[in-house]
């Protein structure tokens, strides 16, 4: 009898498993994509107002993932983000560099897991292209839902979109022409639990979130730090000021996802950006506003 | 295509033409690829564009075909004269000696102060693409299109940025890439909402 019961538990709960399986494999697989595919696009970005149509190219470099975008429409910019920094190029030859360091942080499909019900629903065709497509729901009110159309051939991501809780697409990205260059050998990411196994003692954070880097200096930005942090689908950055320093960072605004909010709490203004809901952000903030740089933990 | 049957093609999509009417035009569609690629661009705006929440479907198509069809009208086809292939080629020889002549700058000439010039590479191999640009960290050179590789001079400093321009662009290059397409950069698109330029600053042209 007990084994009866076991053959039937295993059939009801064996194709949610295999699901499972086969949901985390894509996106592996898009994961792969992304950091080790050339290849060549044409983007439509549709995040309210006029559509931006712009012209990406990734080639995977020495350094890993080096993209460029040249706006077609609009005012004519060019950005180029390798391992260093990203750089805006005006058409008058002038340019200006955000240096940083990518995040190496890889696709951590268990941390999405927590806070995200993914499920595949089935085969489309974006651009000519057999895809996958893969749905993102949140376990929790305080964050969008994300749709993926994932190419068969590669894994690329061809088309995305942003939902928030009543339905509303917040934001269409549509690849409309692509093409592929072959994958290269792209370095592997760094363990992708390994930012989630650090320790934050006294921080409470909306579930499924985790504190990517914190405290991280700003080149160009006196006194200014940055936070990071993520639950595997939104990515945020929070960056910290001191009140005295002058603040000329703007004031809040959303657009499509992806929004920007700004909080003074003490004797710091905190701007902080992510495609997350304006409340979810300011939440985010709160809890690590508490947080003493003299406790954090090296890394 | 005349602008009824590109009416009639709307009107197919909004499911508002009669019987008769759906069968002529389904049989020009068998047999008209014009009308076909038409059909299926106003398909592709509507799933694009018009499934947004509170927006206003665009239709670029009509935009876009008044425009051909207009600037066919205006330049009306003539007879190419027999020289004129030897005219084009002639302006091409001139043009490529005066920049032989002229405009190569001598190799031990300095820079001119306050300018770069990021050297021509050699054109990729048709299979291998190459990376983007070697280096942009410290006093890096600048990148080149990957798809037309040419020269390009760009200013010895970069422009010093805002606060909000240097942070927007910090997360779309910290944050990770990963979830949607193009990766997680948020800034290619479109420029942050900003308030009056500051006086140190060029802006970009209005938009």
């Amino acid at each position: 009898m007990s084994g009866l019961r076991l053959l039937l538990a295993w059939l009801v709960l064996w194709p949610a498993a295999a699901s499972a399986v086969e949901w985390k494999q894509w996106a592996a697989r898009m994961d792969a994509a992304q950091r080790s595919l050339n290849y060549d696009a044409t983007v439509l970005i549709d995040a309210g107002g006029d559509p931006e149509l712009i012209e990406l190219s990734q080639r995977i470099g020495p350094s890993g993932p080096e993209q460029q975008a040249i706006a077609l429409n609009g005012s004519p910019r060019r950005w180029v983000r390798t391992a260093s920094g990203l750089s805006l190029l005006a058409p008058d030859g002038q340019r200006s560099l955000a240096a940083g360091v990518a995040s190496e942080v890889g696709l951590d499909t268990g941390r999405v897991a927590e806070a995200y019900a993914a499920q595949l629903e089935g085969r489309d065709r974006i651009a000519g292209r057999e895809a996958v497509r893969l749905s993102l729901l949140p376990r929790f009110a305080d964050r969008y839902a994300l749709r993926l159309w994932l190419d068969l051939a590669t894994g690329l991501p061809l088309r995305s979109e942003r939902i928030a809780a009543d339905g509303q697409v917040l934001e269409r990205r549509l690849i409309t022409r692509l093409s592929v260059h072959g994958f290269a050998g792209g370095r592997p990411a760094a363990a992708g639990d390994a930012a989630a196994a650090r320790a934050w003692p006294g921080i409470t954070l909306p579930a499924g979130f985790r504190v990517v880097d914190a405290d991280l200096a700003v080149p160009g930005l006196a006194e200014g730090r940055q936070w990071i942090l993520s639950d595997g689908v939104v990515w945020v950055s929070i960056y910290r000021l001191p009140v005295a320093a002058g603040d000329d960072g703007g004031a809040a605004w959303r657009r499509g996802a992806l929004a920007h909010e700004v909080l003074q709490l003490g004797g710091h203004r905190f701007h902080v950006y992510g495609d997350a809901p304006p409340a979810t952000l300011t939440q985010l903030v709160e809890a690590t506003a508490a947080i003493e740089p003299a406790t954090l933990p090296a890394h | 295509m005349s602008e009824d049957i590109r009416e009639q093609l709307s009107a197919f999509m909004d499911g508002e033409l009669g019987r008769e009417e759906r069968a002529f035009l389904m049989r020009r569609l068998d047999h008209d690829a014009t009308m076909r690629g038409t059909w299926s661009r106003y398909h592709l705006i509507r799933d694009v564009l018009g499934q947004r929440g509170g927006s206003r479907p665009l239709d670029l198509s009509a935009g876009v075909m008044a425009a051909i069809e207009q600037d066919a009208l205006a330049t009306p086809l003539r007879r190419e004269p027999a020289w004129r292939p030897w005219a084009g080629f002639a302006v091409a020889a001139s043009v490529a000696l005066l920049a032989l002549t002229v405009l190569t700058p001598r190799i031990d000439a300095p820079l001119p102060a306050g300018a770069e010039t990021v050297a021509v590479r050699a054109a990729p191999g048709v299979d291998v693409p190459r990376p983007i640009v070697p280096a942009i960290g410290a006093g890096g050179a600048g990148v080149q299109p990957v798809s037309a590789e040419r020269s390009v001079t760009l200013s010895a400093d970069p422009r010093v940025l805002r606060a909000d321009e240097l942070m927007l662009l910090r997360h779309g290059q910290l944050a990770q890439p990963g979830w949607i397409v193009g990766g997680d950069e948020h800034v290619y698109g479109w420029q942050a909402p900003q308030a009056e330029p500051a006086a140190q600053t060029t802006a970009y042209p209005p938009r």
